[in-house]
């Protein structure tokens, strides 16, 4: 490692060290890595990591995380994902099953109320008298407690997520108490909270997915659905303050963030997309940097066996690339280092040994290695 | 609410490159040996926020590879031996209606020139190897500029309207939810309208027959387009000639992979061998009237495959549609493959699906 990073605290040579007792795996930054993360913190720009499958992409929004000692969120993308899903979603099936329900309890606890309504005509209507609408109305649940709050509203906005953009009387009131969907740290006293946002595979969305979201992680802002409003007052929730349309990030003194999207290059992310992200593309490693990356997860491994399992990866990658097929990443080496160190299995060139199975199941998965 | 001033707008820009070359410690000054890393850690954070100033090296010895954008797509790759000269492609453009030949044969006379050079005396100097050679190095000569029949900018939208299928998932579909309160339905989910989706991916069919020797780069730019859009797991790619039941396609291992309809959605890119069969007008000047040759049997075969696995078939032709077929299968959708054809043309033509 060269480049000393500025805003990412990495330990000097570089390495997240395993903690087995914190759960912290090892990571082995480079300096291209270091260097496009300290981008994407002081421009406070997302950040776009792309490279082979397996080469340690979302591992990456973990160890930034553990080192930074924030709270980390993440979600992966699946074609079904929807701008809403990420944001805010309401979920009107509940709603509109409550509200019938709530008008049949209605029916039953005062049925000299309903009946046939001369005015309107309708039968099985209760009969609006002021006092009892004012009485329905006031034990009616608010709106918001049918937001769903999403990734992003999590991310900008922990408190109002939690209580479904609630004031605090009303979350208590209906019992709203939501769990964090992620790790959460809490920041060192007085220091601001930092949040990790993982956006996990953004290519396997359509392709206006990534367009939906260039308000959320641009201008890190996003709008409530039609006719829904929060108490966004950033941990008062005391109801002092009118309720907003939209949820939007706080500044940088009050919360950290970053969003780390990860791509594995399937398809072509629109170019408005592409401008607004700080690039980071994960090479692949050498055979140096393989066993340096093996030996921190398995520090008591054999060293020559790593080494073999190493060669060996890097000699399946290359003829991956020529064959034009998957070739095998870092996640694949870590298995075949796994199972070797698990089963002891001592490597061997001959063609029906434990180990050209490992190779076969593990490394060489594709049919045409 | 807290107003959020330093968050950025817009696209990265210049200011984004000052303010992290400002804040970020990419200078060491204190040794002289590493002014080139503090270039080179210059030149990483310019590259991170797109700004191509420099490539992308020093900081890590392995090859730097490709992200994933258009911008930079046009660089070719570091190459660590000389490329192989290939011949260069040209995409001749439509030949001209060849004037009628007169009927009969004229006269013709051959003349014997007379000899420039005697058969012995030497070459000239600028002939000779040493010199002519460094005169003239070889050069790959360059290609021609050529228009994509797709363009850029709309063979994205065009190619979503041809492949897109749908599924529920849209907006709640309110005239059902009415309907259900209504007659006092319990509903379990709510019904919402359909969705436009790329979700079933696509089956592309290349048509490598003779007649469409003139589109094979097209062709290959349509194979990437249509892999950028719908993702390259997704897109599974075939060639054929001339009979698109036939069509194969190859797995990595050099094995072929007949074509078999799973209920994907099939584009096709052929001429229907129109080409072969001639212009709108017969060189005497009557019109031909391509409805009226006979289409290869295999395409009705082949659509019929397509209707029983319910996959979408949409036809791409290179050739305007005063000289398409008029009678192919009903479950077809042929459009014309153009610069001028547009999303819109599509959804007219598909009807939404």
């Amino acid at each position: 490692m060269n480049y000393r990073p500025k805003h990412l605290k990495l330990p000097p040579k570089g390495v997240l060290t395993k903690n087995e007792a914190k759960g912290i795996s090892p990571y082995v930054f480079t300096d291209t890595m270091a260097i496009a993360i300290d981008v994407a913190l002081v421009t406070n720009r997302p950040l776009l990591v792309s490279g082979d499958p397996g080469c340690g992409k979302s591992r990456l929004a973990d160890a930034i995380a553990q080192l930074q000692g924030w709270s980390l969120l993440s979600r992966t993308i699946t074609s079904r994902t929807r701008l809403e899903g990420l944001t805010a979603e309401v979920d009107q099936l509940r709603r509109l099953n409550d509200a019938q329900a709530a008008r049949l309890v209605t029916m039953q606890r005062a049925p000299a109320q309903v009946g046939w309504n001369k005015r309107s005509g309708s039968t099985n209507r209760p009969i609006n008298r002021p006092q009892g609408r004012a009485a329905q109305k006031s034990a009616e649940p608010p709106d918001g407690i049918y937001l769903n709050p999403g990734i992003f509203w999590w991310a900008f906005d922990p408190d109002s997520a939690r209580r479904r953009g609630l004031t605090l009387d009303e979350a208590q009131a209906h019992g709203v108490d939501l769990d964090y969907p992620g790790i959460r740290r809490q920041p060192p006293k007085g220091k601001p909270a930092g949040t990790l946002l993982l956006i996990d595979e953004i290519d396997k969305a359509e392709p206006d997915l990534p367009n939906d979201l260039l308000e959320p992680l641009d201008r890190r802002r996003f709008d409530l659905p039609d006719g829904f409003r929060a108490h966004c007052d950033f941990g008062a929730g005391d109801g002092k303050q009118p309720a907003h349309a939209c949820i939007q990030a706080p500044a940088a003194e009050k919360l950290q963030l970053l969003t780390l999207i990860t791509t594995n290059g399937e398809r072509e992310l629109p170019q408005a997309f592409l401008r607004r992200c700080v690039l980071l593309d994960i090479d692949d490693p050498d055979q140096d940097r393989l066993v340096d990356i093996a030996s921190q997860h398995f520090p008591n491994g054999n060293q020559e066996r790593i080494q073999a399992v190493a060669k060996l990866l890097v000699k399946l990658r290359q003829q991956a690339r020529d064959l034009n097929v998957r070739p095998p990443g870092t996640a694949e080496l870590l298995d075949a280092v796994r199972a070797c160190e698990g089963l002891e299995v001592e490597i061997s060139d001959a063609t029906d040994s434990v180990w050209s199975h490992i190779t076969r199941a593990v490394l060489a998965k594709d049919p045409a290695l | 609410m807290t107003a959020n001033s330093d968050h950025p707008r817009g696209e990265i820009h210049l200011g984004d490159l000052i303010r992290a070359l400002d804040d970020l410690p990419w200078k060491t000054p204190k040794q002289k040996q590493s002014q080139l890393q503090s270039q080179a850690h210059a030149a990483a954070v310019a590259a991170c926020l797109g700004f191509g100033l420099t490539p992308h090296t020093a900081p890590s010895a392995s090859t730097p590879r490709k992200v994933y954008d258009r911008r930079t797509g046009s660089e070719p790759p570091p190459a660590t031996s000389p490329p192989p000269r290939e011949p260069p492609v040209f995409v001749p453009p439509t030949p001209p209606r060849p004037l009628p030949l007169p009927e009969g044969t004229l006269a013709s006379q051959l003349t014997e020139l007379p000899q420039r050079a005697p058969p012995g005396d030497d070459p000239p100097d600028w002939l000779r190897s040493d010199q002519g050679a460094a005169a003239f190095p070889p050069e790959p000569e360059p290609k021609l500029a050529r228009a994509t029949l797709l363009p850029e900018g709309t063979a994205r939208h065009v190619l979503s309207a041809a492949l897109g299928t749908t599924r529920p998932g849209g907006p709640v579909h309110l005239a059902r939810l009415i309907d259900a309160l209504c007659r006092r339905e319990p509903l379990k989910v709510l019904p919402r309208r359909l969705e436009t989706t790329l979700e079933r991916g696509c089956d592309l069919l290349l048509d490598h027959s003779g007649s469409m020797v003139p589109f094979w780069e097209d062709l290959k730019d349509l194979t990437t387009q249509v892999g950028d859009l719908i993702g390259r797991e997704a897109t599974r790619v075939y060639s054929f000639d001339s009979r698109p039941t036939q069509a194969r396609g190859w797995t990595p291992a050099g094995e072929p992979r007949p074509w078999r309809p799973d209920g994907r959605p099939v584009l096709v890119a052929t001429d229907l061998g129109i080409q072969g069969r001639g212009a709108p007008e017969s060189l005497s000047g009557s019109p031909v009237r391509p409805h009226l040759a006979r289409l290869d049997p295999d395409w009705a075969k082949f659509a019929r495959h397509c209707a029983k696995t319910g996959s979408p078939l949409i036809l791409l032709i290179p050739w305007p549609e005063q000289r398409w077929p008029r009678a192919f299968a009903a479950n077809a959708t042929l459009v014309h493959w153009g610069p001028h054809t547009t999303a819109g043309m599509l959804r007219r033509r598909t009807g939404g699906r």
